[in-house]
């Protein structure tokens, strides 16, 4: 038995350095493609720099994770490292093809034209997960000219950046009402601030109307012209088609990999779930090597499942996570699997559009983009009339079989907190147990990571009535580590 | 009814939501239905027997009861509206309609038929209006859709008439009453206005918590008071208000306390860009969604922010305002952001501006005093400069302080 743990332990730790050994080549690559570009975007965008410690991040997401679980994860990173590098080379060599692009707003169409998307909330997004104090000046900045601090801080990071000339210049602007009021309004000023061309879709409150489609549809149609007309852009029908074909690869992985994690004991539970789907879903046009990653990542699960090997040790819980969880803390998920035997077997990122999108004409594939990005994770959360919250809660609670609901209540996020009243009610009904931790998305100075851990650990003290898996995890000085 | 109506008369209409005029309308077996926004047409809540009451909650002493559902950290008037809601003040509503303007009210509005407010009342509802945040001849449309939705809801539940006539006689009856508050608006731009800005505050708000057609008198005859009036003279500065919806006219006051006179408010319940007619002669529910969405100056709609900063600055010349209040209400993340392109857009163009972040009631009078007395002495403080600068010049220019050539 001691040899087993012995051979599992060198094992994982074998692991841990290929990956980081990796993901450092990836990154010296990119160096060392274009150094003087590399270095001079480097003055141009300071918070490259914090990119550069992006293996810390991994080895946050693996530590104390053992075999499958912790593979899953490093794998993740390894093509998110690489990934991310062929992003910056495009914003800091293909600006006249680069589009700045709002976050929930999904690539397909873009990269079919011919066109770089770039998501403008990226540093804001990126650099909190790398280092917790990583976006505090830019979320400073933007406080000093005015935007009040109860403003979600991803929009107020990314305002910062904007006003710090911090965001890669483009040849036109694709914002959306989506997913909150904060994230719309925050567009006025990148358009002010760049002068570029902008275009807005609007998702209809009432988005699960067939009539919205049609809305949408046109809608779609209207930002095509726009590109066409502001960009080098032009609409190749059949690369559409391609990109939405490798989308439907995708999607048929993750069906299956749904259907996996509805077993006992779940194969992969927590960030080794969320952050391929948040990646691979999201961030570019779904590509080869996204497919072939989450490929892997799937058999990893299968294994797994065949083996019917738990993905933790002393699992006690399956928990549905509603909410992002903290930029600042992303590896939180970590930390509740080795403290509390808590495994995130879903959560709201994942529990996204899980239709096919259908090629069989043009019309039809805007018609099915149009659906998957008005019913895409988050927007339709955080948008359009309560069921769409509260109905995706209890259909993932039931499908998965879980037996604790976990909300990360983004005190930024005004459409969600305004919802936490009712769904406490609902959860005592259906007596089911509901931990709810208060958290600033991107800024750990509003709830320390000790915070949320505190909420965490007296909610499963008191509430729930349990014993820490590790006490000597229940508190940690870490309010001023990356 | 009185022959001679001072402001006073509005004034009690204000105090709390069923005011004499909708008890009165009650006795007659009218029905009010309550509204969150001005992206709801009134004409269309008032067809038959139904008459519009925006929904108001001065007066709520705290939100605690509403807290627990809304959380703190949404805006005060959600929860404000939603707290009066819970505690039944809107019991004699006959229906609640919302926009769904931002996610504060969309979560607030949401909540009436969550906790089932008034479900015991026959024939009340609650209805979500989907407002589109851009226009176009298709959202115009979809809105208009779903302003038919509305209506066919009327119809069910009150049996009230909702033909396009009806909609069309509703819609003329509607500008009669706002031409009548517009010319009322117009004496600001005097330079000795006939009507000061709480007044005018008051009588704006009262406006919309009665029967449109029980107050036309009374505001003729006030109209007629007020021509009569020498008008307001003494005062330091003229200011416009611009911001956030207010509905409580001790903002202005406080304001107009400090030595200022409130010339125009170009705020959500205030007169600017509120008070212009609806088109009438076409397809009357197209004619109102395409009005509503082409003067909503609120920033939840996405691509007028250009449009809202020209528009300010007209009405700031047109008025002959000496600053701009620039109000935001706390957690308003719109408003938030709105401040960061129109204050530097209005520094640019020369405007004194100062913002100030404020509660739905009347809070923070101190620190809201203090900062409106400075505001107020840097705009004289501004004059005098301007003053001294131009007979610099004269001086100059004739010759007398040595700098001036042959």
């Amino acid at each position: 038995m001691m040899e087993l743990l012995r051979r599992e332990k060198m094992r994982d730790a074998w692991i841990s350095y290929k990956y980081w050994a990796i993901n450092w080549m990836n990154i010296n690559r990119f160096f060392l493609s274009m150094p003087i570009t590399v270095l001079k975007g480097m003055f141009r965008y300071p918070w490259m720099y914090d990119l550069l410690k992006t293996n810390a991040l991994a080895l946050r997401h693996a530590e104390g994770r053992t075999g499958r679980q912790q593979e899953a994860i490093l794998l993740y990173f390894s093509m998110a490292v690489k990934d991310v590098n062929d992003m910056l080379t495009d914003a800091l060599v293909n600006t006249e093809r680069l589009v700045l692009t709002e976050d929930m707003l999904p690539p397909e169409i873009i990269c079919a034209m011919g066109l770089i998307p770039w998501t403008v909330e990226i540093p804001g997004i990126l650099i909190p997960m790398m280092d917790q104090h990583a976006a505090d000046k830019y979320m400073d900045r933007s406080q000093n000219e005015g935007l009040p601090g109860d403003t979600c801080s991803l929009p107020r990071a990314t305002m910062g950046t904007i006003l710090e000339g911090h965001v890669p210049d483009g040849v036109a602007i694709l914002s959306t009402n989506m997913p909150c009021d904060g994230g719309m309004a925050s567009y006025a000023k990148l358009q002010e601030v760049t002068g570029l061309p902008t275009y807005r879709l609007d998702v209809p409150y009432n988005f699960r109307d067939d009539d919205a489609i049609d809305l949408f549809v046109e809608d779609l149609k209207g930002m095509i012209s726009f590109l066409e007309e502001n960009t080098p852009g032009w609409m190749d029908w059949d690369k559409l088609r391609r990109n939405c074909e490798n989308y439907n690869r995708l999607n048929k992985i993750e069906m299956e990999r749904f259907d996996l994690l509805t077993a006992d004991p779940p194969p992969l539970v927590g960030d080794s779930v969320t952050l391929p789907h948040w990646y691979c879903f999201n961030a570019r046009p779904v590509t080869m090597e996204f497919i072939e990653t989450y490929q892997r990542i799937f058999e990893l699960m299968k294994a797994n499942y065949d083996e019917g090997k738990p993905a933790i040790r002393n699992q006690r819980y399956r928990a549905l996570l509603w909410n992002p969880m903290p930029s600042v803390y992303t590896h939180v998920e970590n930390w509740m699997e080795r403290t509390w035997g808590i495994g995130i077997v879903m959560d709201m990122l994942t529990y996204g559009y899980t239709d096919s999108l259908d090629t069989s004409s043009n019309d039809a594939m805007l018609r099915s983009l149009a659906k998957r990005y008005m019913w895409g994770t988050m927007a339709r959360h955080t948008r359009g009339p309560v069921s769409n919250f509260l109905d995706d809660i209890w259909g993932a609670y039931a499908k998965f079989k879980c037996d604790m609901i976990i909300m990360a209540a983004h005190v930024g996020c005004k459409s969600t907190m305004g919802m936490l009243g009712v769904l406490r009610e609902e959860c005592r009904k259906r007596k089911i147990p509901l931990l709810v931790f208060e958290y600033e998305l991107m800024d750990s100075r509003v709830c320390s990571r000790q915070g949320i851990r505190d909420q965490i650990n007296n909610f499963m003290k008191n509430v729930m009535k349990a014993e820490p898996s590790d006490p000597g995890l229940l508190v940690i000085d870490d309010t001023m580590a990356w | 009814m009185q022959e001679n109506i001072t402001i006073s008369f509005f004034n009690n209409l204000i105090k709390e939501p069923v005011n004499s005029l909708v008890q009165k309308a009650l006795d007659e077996g009218r029905v009010p239905l309550g509204y969150s926004c001005s992206l709801i047409p009134e004409p269309l809540l008032s067809l038959g027997k139904l008459f519009p009451v925006r929904l108001y909650a001065q007066g709520v002493s705290g939100t605690q009861i509403a807290d627990n559902y809304l959380s703190s950290v949404l805006c005060s008037f959600s929860r404000s509206i939603l707290e009066l809601a819970i505690l039944n003040g809107f019991d004699f509503l006959g229906g609640a309609i919302f926009a769904a303007s931002c996610d504060h009210i969309r979560r607030s509005g949401q909540h009436f038929e969550l906790l089932g407010i008034n479900k015991n009342k026959p024939g009340f509802f609650s209805f979500m209006v989907d407002t589109p945040r851009k226009v176009s001849a298709s959202h115009v449309a979809w809105l208009a859709r779903d302003y038919r939705k509305l209506a066919e809801k009327l119809a069910e539940n009150y049996g009230v008439d909702t033909s396009d006539s009806a909609l069309s006689t509703a819609i003329k009856e509607h500008n009669t009453f706002i031409m009548l508050l517009k010319s009322i608006g117009g004496l600001r731009k005097e330079d000795r206005p006939l009507i000061s800005g709480t007044d005018f505050h008051k009588l704006m708000v009262a406006s919309r918590l009665a029967p449109k057609d029980m107050l036309l008198e009374p505001i003729k005859k006030y109209l007629v008071h007020l021509k009569k009036q020498d008008g307001v003279g003494m005062y330091r500065a003229r200011i416009m208000v611009v911001g956030s919806q207010c509905d409580n006219p001790a903002y202005t006051e406080l304001i107009e306390a400090q030595g200022a006179l409130v010339v125009a408010d170009r705020y959500c319940w205030g007169s600017l860009p509120g008070l212009e007619p609806i088109p009438e002669g076409r397809d009357p529910y197209i004619a109102l969604a395409s009005h509503y969405l082409n003067m909503c100056a609120c920033p939840r709609m996405m691509e007028k922010y250009k449009e809202r900063i020209d528009q300010t600055i007209t009405y700031y010349n047109e008025y002959k305002a000496d600053g701009i209040v620039l109000e935001t209400m706390k957690f308003c993340d719109l408003w938030g952001y709105e401040v960061l392109t129109m204050v530097e857009a209005l520094r640019k163009a020369d405007i004194p501006v100062v913002r100030v972040e404020r509660e739905y009631p009347l809070t923070g009078q101190g620190q809201l005093r203090t900062r409106i007395q400075a505001f107020i002495e840097s705009i004289e403080g501004r004059r005098d400069l301007q003053k001294v600068s131009m007979s610099t010049r004269k001086r100059r220019d004739a010759g007398y302080d040595g700098t001036a050539t042959a």
